[in-house]
């Protein structure tokens, strides 16, 4: 975005780099699918739940499984706690540009009602959940660093993304059962990035228009504002079978359809020389644009998974996920490629009253690989990430408590218009509950 | 005169005796009447006053255990309609003489058990309340001594002398009780593949289950023995009693055996064969209603080490066993021919 500045002598690349700024590319997650874990076993067990589905949380897992469902539930978690950081590696100079996100988020909602007196083994369910949320405010102040005099950025982001889900799984044979789901969802991300870059220049540097003279100082201030809103239908299809009792295998497929979607970017820059030539401000640098289709269509996702239920004691679940090519609409940023997920969970009774549950999971980008030589490309980030909850059980009830562990890495492009590519680590610690009664 | 005087006396002599003897009799009668009706008196009356005593009290013990014999005989009656019943009054008089015998070395000898064989592959033994012992067929089989099957029936008649499961009952407030013959009712119908997604039994914390019994009013005197014996089938097919009766059981169980003169290994060889020879499907229900084989085997060695088991000698009672053991069908439903050899 800050291309609109043309600097005269690329020679000065310190210079020119924080005159770029550091980029805004830090919009809220549409890019990985695997952000929050939903649901109340589920969250232990690191998602891989579409061969089991048989709570509340069916309607996003699989709805089919509601047809297996021993008794009616009501469960709800959140994420008490949750941080974030990302640390871009030698971003300026040899120091290392940090972002801090944390925050607490109510992820999931739900219930199910069996229908046994409408039909034998037919369940409806019904969730609220959030399949992505981040809030960030970021402050930070860089002094006195390379030719920076002062870099101040105040950056805000609120995203999340959510869904209210229903769905009926009806179990037509003993082993065989089948579901449906409608999902409504909604996509809110506003992302708002001050700076100002204040700086002496000790050689002539020529900024639009104007030249700045050896010892003059160039204060910058650019403003972002970027607002995308969507709402949308998922439209989830689900079988779950059990070819032998112990086991069972369940298959999910969601597509979607956008009602609604928009797209808003607005960004200002000024520039203000202090001394040398004299105080001059240069003509403001707007982009102002707008789509009304910036997102494309959703891509196609795909689950497949497995339970084993080896003993009452003992559940071992594993959970393959598909999503596929997501083509932009008119904003070529949220071009997405297909991606593939793994996820694997055990349930194991200490005691009949105390559960634990321990998942591994990965949570790959479907933004393209950075590569050399190409500028202003977003960043690519790969997560693994691991979760380990113990429940509380009660003969009608139970809570959990947890830790869900991220860890990701990757390349970015943090400098806008620079070429120069960062090594990325992500790190991510979310605190959980759940809770969920049966009756 | 004199003769006349003499007449007179020796008439009138008799007379007064006579008189005398009946006043005498009369008064004595009338004494040992009245001493004997007090007495008679003070005894009813002292009788009548045990008898009020033991009556309040009898009569509230006789009401329970006819509770108890009622509970357990609808819990056996559907366990036998559930299983079916292995008809063969030789093995079954058999298995009635080992339990009783073990029975009558416990601390329950009054108590009257009836023991029946269940028509199922499966390795298990119930107890329901009253002392209605069923043991499959498949839990007989797996036996290769009479001291095992003793040992087996030893736990049970711990379960029913203990009365595990109707303390168990009694100890639900009515609303769980309502609630857990419900599920029972529900799940009657649910498949295999539904059933499987069934977790443990959660351990009921005390404070919660007061605190449900004060919501609830408790159980009080609407203990139904129908919804009684249908929450018990879920005790006893699903969920299992507490882990820590199973153990108890298991070690009154021994101990009962041992004192009847059998070995006392048989309990321990029993649950390690099955470790090693049941397939799992065959052990579902136990597996899910009882302790892990490996802590109950580990609570065993603990009283075998107790009864120093090491020192005493007991009774394998391998030859008798092996006849009736033959009598058995094999899987197919023919006479079991590995034990004919």
């Amino acid at each position: 975005m800050l291309s609109l500045v043309k600097y005269s002598r690329s020679g000065k690349l310190f210079l020119a780099i924080f005159l770029m700024g550091i980029s805004a590319n830090i919009y809220a997650d549409q890019f990985h699918y695997n952000n929050i874990i939903i649901g109340d076993r589920a969250l232990g067990l690191g998602g891989a739940f579409g061969g089991v589905a048989d709570d509340a949380s069916g309607v996003y897992y699989n709805p089919a499984g509601l047809g297996f469902a021993l008794s009616n539930d009501i469960s709800g978690s959140a994420n008490a706690f949750y941080t974030k950081k990302y640390t871009y590696k030698n971003t300026i100079g040899n120091s290392d540009y940090v972002e801090k996100s944390s925050g607490s988020l109510p992820s999931f909602f739900g219930f199910l009602q069996k229908m046994d007196k409408v039909a034998q083994g037919l369940v409806w369910g019904l969730g609220v959940y959030a399949t992505d949320s981040e809030l960030r405010d970021q402050n930070d102040v860089i002094e006195n660093t390379l030719n920076i005099n002062r870099l101040h950025r105040a950056q805000n982001m609120r995203a999340s993304t959510f869904h209210y889900s229903t769905g009926v799984g009806y179990r037509l044979t003993s082993t065989f059962s089948v579901g449906f789901g409608l999902s409504y969802f909604a996509v809110d991300e506003l992302f708002q990035d001050y700076q100002d870059i204040q700086q002496t220049f000790t050689n002539d540097t020529t900024v639009g228009t104007a030249t700045c003279t050896a010892s003059c100082t160039l204060l910058r201030t650019q403003g972002s504002r970027e607002y995308l809103v969507a709402k949308g239908i998922d439209t989830i299809f689900g079988v779950q079978w059990a070819p032998i009792s112990q086991l069972s295998l369940g298959l999910t497929l969601k597509v979607g359809k956008f009602i609604s979607q928009s797209y808003e970017n607005l960004i200002e820059v000024r520039d203000h020389y202090l001394g040398g030539q004299g105080d001059s401000i240069l003509s403001p640098a707007l982009v102002d644009l707008e789509y009304s289709n910036p997102l494309g269509s959703p891509p196609l996702r795909a689950r497949l998974g497995t339970s084993w239920f080896a003993s009452p004691e003992l559940l071992i679940t594993f959970d393959t996920m598909y999503v596929g090519e997501a083509k932009s609409g008119e904003f070529s940023r949220y071009k997405r490629e297909s991606v593939i997920n793994f996820a694997t969970g055990m349930e194991y009774y200490i005691l009949s009253s105390l559960p634990i549950r321990l998942g591994l999971f990965t949570n790959n980008d479907s933004r393209p690989q950075v590569e050399e030589g190409k500028v202003n490309q977003a960043d690519h980030i790969d997560f693994v990430g691991g979760t380990i909850f113990f429940a509380w059980v009660q003969p009608n009830s139970q809570v959990s408590l947890g830790l869900i562990s991220q860890n990701g890495s990757g390349k970015a492009q943090k400098i806008g218009n620079s070429i120069k590519t960062q090594d990325i680590e992500v790190t991510s610690q979310t605190v959980a509950f759940s809770a969920s009664h049966n009756f | 005169m004199r003769s006349s005087k003499f007449f007179l006396f020796s008439v009138s002599m008799p007379l007064i005796f006579v008189a005398v003897f009946m006043i005498q009799c009369v008064t004595s009668t009338d004494t040992k009447d009245s001493s004997k009706k007090t007495s008679e008196k003070s005894e009813e009356k002292a009788e009548e006053q045990v008898a009020r005593a033991l009556t309040a009290e009898e009569e509230k013990k006789v009401d329970e255990l006819r509770a108890e014999m009622e509970l357990g005989r609808n819990m056996a009656g559907r366990l036998l309609h559930f299983y079916g019943v292995y008809d063969n009054p030789e093995v079954i008089g058999y298995l009635n003489t080992v339990g009783r015998l073990v029975a009558s070395y416990s601390d329950f000898p009054d108590r009257r058990y009836m023991i029946a064989i269940l028509d199922s592959d499966t390795v298990n033994a119930f107890a329901c309340p009253g002392g209605y012992i069923l043991v499959t067929m498949g839990a007989v089989r797996n036996a290769v001594n009479e001291a095992e099957i003793a040992m087996v029936l030893g736990h049970e008649v711990a379960h029913v002398g203990k009365q595990h499961m109707l303390n168990t009952l009694k100890g639900m407030s009515k609303a769980d009780l309502d609630k857990a013959a419900e599920e029972v009712e529900k799940r009657k119908d649910l498949p295999e593949a539904v059933l499987v997604r069934q977790r443990p039994d959660p351990e009921e914390n005390v404070i919660g289950n007061m605190l449900a019994k004060y919501l609830s009013g408790g159980s009080g005197g609407s203990f139904s023995i129908i919804k009684a014996a249908s929450a018990g089938m879920g005790f006893i097919l699903e969920k299992g009693l507490d882990h820590k009766l199973e153990f108890e059981a298991d070690h009154e169980g021994v101990k009962y055996a041992v004192r009847a003169g059998y070995e006392p290994k048989g309990l321990l060889k029993f649950l390690e064969r099955i470790e090693a020879n049941t397939p799992k499907e065959k052990r579902k229900i136990l597996s899910s209603t009882h302790p892990r084989i490996s802590e109950r085997v580990k609570k065993i060695e603990e009283v075998l080490k107790m009864l120093e088991a090491d020192e005493i000698t007991g009774a394998r009672g391998k030859k008798r066993f092996m006849r009736y053991h033959a009598m058995l069908p094999d899987n197919q439903g023919k006479k079991s021919k590995q034990l004919k050899k």
